[in-house]
């Protein structure tokens, strides 16, 4: 019975959660008020065209989110003052003279559609209403607060662009456009989160990037189903195939410029409203290898660059694990001399190699994440205190030897050479893998590590791209030109084939 | 967005063959060749060069017919059911016979080279159960890792080469007379058991996208293959000379003790190791995926896992009775497992072609 009851009422429920949707409420200024509710900020003015013959409308704005100079200057004064306004008979005739230009504001649309007028109103456009026609005309008059084109705060380069995303998404879609002038480059919208309506921008070139790539790209955001998009990871995660590795599928960029060179590649792009990055699908380790800067310099410079980028990936990956593995496990692999030094350092320390290397990895950890939270101002003395107070304590109180400080420290550093910090991030986790493997099996340990690490790898692909494109599936030539090595940008002239692009050639011959 | 479809390149393939190739003939080849043609060792290669290019256009003969079949199918066509059962089994127990004696093999290197004291036991079930981690995901994620590892084992070995020569007395390939063409023969054919592992590449023909130019790729990865064999055999035989390598049990990795880097570094033998278990990996992961791809084919099942975990503890229980000790060991791979491999490789793809010739199916 009342499982019954129950049924009947759920089934009320979602008849009349249809009828809501499907009824359309009339476009008028009550209507407009119903939906908007009594909020403080939403503004609505009513201006009497012609006291006549009363034609009379209604703009509607929200304080704070438009330019109140344009609207009074290019909207509201030209609408008092013209001569053929004040003669107008009707309102249709009104709406006419506005659709022939007699407004002096550019950006304006006519909308006979509600809800599209309430959006709009909610992104910063003001709405003039009229009544008698169920006609609005929108004023796209955004202008609020937001923060200027700075120099990117993560990503640096001494020889390159110096501007980055800012939050605002028309500003990123402008920069973008002033580095890329093709007509190809489109960019398309859509609207995300149910609460925050965020608009998410896909950015690609129609003449090269795959076309089944795009539809992938656009179907995976429209599936997102959330209540805000405040943060990166709401589109990361929608993006990512396989969540359950820490390694970045979409490479999150605030440099425009290299998220340019990345769409023009045939990669496909994201912007959102109100983030200060740029996605990029899809992602490979050789992409989070690179820096931006690599281009600027000579192509030999960049490519001891680029490898010593990768022996830092080593280090700071394997550097403590082998430590353990050839001090407890493998001594003889070592000189003579190094295994006596660093007995003799370890003279007296009552803990054992490995305890101690994951005790360091942990302070480590603690002292990084500290060092993000702390403001700036006390963030020196916590560095002081914490690395050098502390650590000098530790190996005169024999916790630790000076040779596993010089361990961690190399390690440390290494790991911060690389230019990507979520796969920074992923290279930290791995690292303690490592480390408590190489301290149960020694150098087997190492090897089972690497094994599991390239396998988890191997495994991850991004619409349908390895991971590790081109270094596995690809050729000699794709490998040789742009991942380690740097070739000459003249010799570069085929974009990677795993993207299977429309366009193969990188240049016009 | 799948594109590959669970399928490998050609480039793939051959290159898992190279990773296949190498652990074995690091162990296998320089003892073997200079036990056979002593001085002479390191002209064993050609011989085996000139044999393998035979097979190769024998197995681009089936390919040409039987496009996107495996191995198993093509048999069953050719042999009819029957018999074409039996050589299927016939290659099954073959198969498990090798990845067994890996295994093992592997398992007694490393107790003897890196952890003495460590239970042989440990070793194994250690790498077993990272095969039936890896394997459970099929051959694309296998062939790619396998890609990752001929990378890192092609510069490593470059590298131990070029240290090494200091060390190199080329005196010790010489002399060579007439009467050692029948010995390099012998020793040839200790080379070409090992080539016998392209047919298990072969065996899962089906999960290979497209064969165009195989016989290209095919010269190019036999030509790669004999040099490295002939390294293997130069270097120690250059080092030790021909009796003293004889008597070794693992002389290339004896040879890589000899290298002294700045008189600072040396002994970097357990470094090597470390990446000759990465290509045993390899060979003992294509060996069970071969075999569970042959359940799969055979038995016309979809999941394989439920088989992979029986076959690993197969695999585990056989490595560890089959022999006692390492000499019995080599003795099993001396006196049964060469003649198995030549056979299995080489003189049982001839017949079934011969008999596809014969039916009018090639």
């Amino acid at each position: 019975m009342s499982l019954n009851t129950n049924k009947q009422i759920s089934k009320n429920k979602k008849e009349k959660n249809n009828n809501s949707s499907n009824i359309k409420l009339e476009l008028n200024t009550s209507n407009i008020k119903q939906l908007l509710g009594n909020s403080e900020d939403i503004k609505y003015r009513e201006i009497v065209l012609n006291s006549d013959k009363k034609i009379s409308v209604t703009l509607i704005y929200i304080d704070g989110l438009v330019n109140s100079s344009d609207i009074s200057n290019y909207v509201i004064k030209p609408l008092i003052q013209e001569e053929c306004i004040k003669n107008a008979e009707d309102s249709n005739e009104v709406i006419e003279l506005i659709k022939d230009g007699v407004l002096y504001y550019s950006a304006q649309t006519i909308e006979y559609d509600i809800n599209n007028v309430i959006s709009g109103i909610m992104s910063g456009s003001s709405a003039l209403v009229f009544d008698d026609q169920n006609i609005s005309v929108v004023f796209d008059a955004k202008s609020f607060d937001k923060r200027q084109i700075s120099e990117p705060t993560v990503q640096n380069a001494t020889k390159g662009a110096k501007d980055c995303f800012v939050e605002n998404y028309r500003s990123n879609t402008a920069t973008l456009r002033r580095k890329i002038k093709t007509a190809d480059l489109t960019i398309e919208n859509i609207v995300i989160g149910k609460q925050t309506k965020t608009t998410v921008a896909i950015v690609y070139i129609k003449s090269i990037t795959n076309d089944q790539m795009i539809r992938e790209v656009k179907d995976r955001l429209t599936h997102i189903n959330t209540d805000n998009v405040l943060s990166t990871q709401v589109i990361e995660e929608s993006l990512c195939e396989n969540l359950n590795n820490p390694f970045p599928q979409v490479i999150c960029t605030e440099r425009p410029d290299t998220f340019a060179g990345e769409v023009i590649e045939g990669r496909v792009g994201v912007l959102a409203d109100g983030i200060p990055f740029g996605f990029i699908v899809p992602g490979t380790m050789v992409q989070v290898m690179q820096a931006s800067e690599d281009y600027s310099h000579n192509y030999m410079v960049s490519t001891i660059i680029r490898i010593t980028r990768y022996l830092s990936l080593i280090l700071a990956l394997t550097l403590p694990s082998l430590y353990i593995a050839i001090t407890t496990f493998q001594p003889e692999m070592i000189p003579t001399n190094l295994a006596l030094f660093i007995a003799k350092s370890r003279e007296g320390v009552t803990f054992p190699v490995a305890f101690e290397t994951i005790l360091m990895l942990i302070a480590f950890e603690i002292l990084f994440e500290a060092g993000q939270r702390i403001p700036k101002t006390v963030g020196q003395a916590v560095s002081i205190v914490g690395t050098l107070v502390v650590g000098q304590a530790a190996v005169e109180a024999k916790l630790i030897s000076p040779a596993a400080v010089v361990v961690i420290a190399v390690t440390s550093i290494a790991s911060f050479a690389m230019p990507n910090q979520d796969f920074s991030n992923a290279v930290r986790l791995w690292r303690m893998i490592f480390t408590i493997c190489s301290s149960i099996l020694g150098l087997l340990g190492i090897v089972a590590a690497i094994i599991l690490l390239v396998f988890q790898l191997s495994k991850l692909e991004t619409l349908g791209v390895p991971y590790l494109s081109p270094y596995v599936s690809g050729s000699e030539k794709d490998i040789i030109h742009d991942t380690v090595f740097r070739m000459p940008i003249k010799s570069n002239k085929i974009r990677p084939p795993d993207l299977k692009v429309k366009n193969v050639k990188r240049r016009g011959d | 967005m799948n594109i590959d479809q669970g399928k490998i390149s050609l480039r793939q393939a051959m290159l898992l063959f190279v990773v296949l190739f190498c652990a074995p003939a690091i162990r296998y080849i320089p003892i073997f060749t200079a036990t056979q043609a002593k001085t002479a060792a390191w002209l064993c290669p050609v011989t085996a060069l000139i044999l393998e290019m035979v097979y190769v256009i024998v197995l681009s003969k089936f390919l040409k017919k039987y496009q996107d079949k495996s191995y198993v199918d093509i048999i069953k066509d050719i042999l009819g059911k029957f018999f074409g059962k039996v050589v299927c089994i016939m290659y099954f127990l073959w198969i498990t016979l090798l990845v067994s004696y890996n295994v093992r093999m592997y398992g007694e290197r490393i107790v003897a080279t890196a952890m003495p004291n460590v239970s042989i036991i440990i070793i194994i079930l250690a790498m077993l159960l990272i095969v039936t981690y890896v394997v459970r995901e099929g051959i694309v994620p296998l062939s790619r890792m396998n890609e990752i590892f001929y990378i890192v084992l092609a510069i490593i070995f470059i590298l131990c080469n070029i240290l090494i020569i200091p060390n190199l007395d080329f005196n010790n390939l010489f002399p060579i007379t007439y009467k050692d063409a029948f010995p390099i023969f012998k020793g040839g054919l200790g080379i070409l058991a090992i080539f016998a592992y392209s047919v298990i590449i072969f065996l899962f023909n089906d999960r290979i996208n497209s064969r165009d130019g195989f016989k290209s790729t095919s010269i190019k990865v036999l030509i790669t293959l004999i040099i490295v064999s002939s390294l293997v055999i130069i270097v120690p035989l250059c080092v030790f000379g021909w009796s003293i390598l004889t008597k070794m049990p693992i002389p290339y990795l004896s040879t890589m003790m000899e290298i002294s880097l700045f008189d600072f570094i040396e002994r970097i033998e357990a470094g090597i190791i470390v990446f000759w278990i990465l290509t045993d990996f390899i060979l003992i992961s294509v060996f069970t995926y071969t075999a569970l791809h042959m359940i799969k084919v055979g038995l016309k099942v979809s999941n394989t896992t439920p088989f992979l975990i029986i076959y690993v503890l197969i695999i585990f229980f056989l490595s560890l009775c089959m022999a006692k000790s390492v000499l019995e060991l080599t003795i099993l791979s001396e006196r049964i497992l060469t003649q198995m491999n030549i056979v299995m490789g080489y003189a049982l793809p001839i017949l079934i072609f011969v008999i596809g010739k014969i039916r009018k199916k090639l």
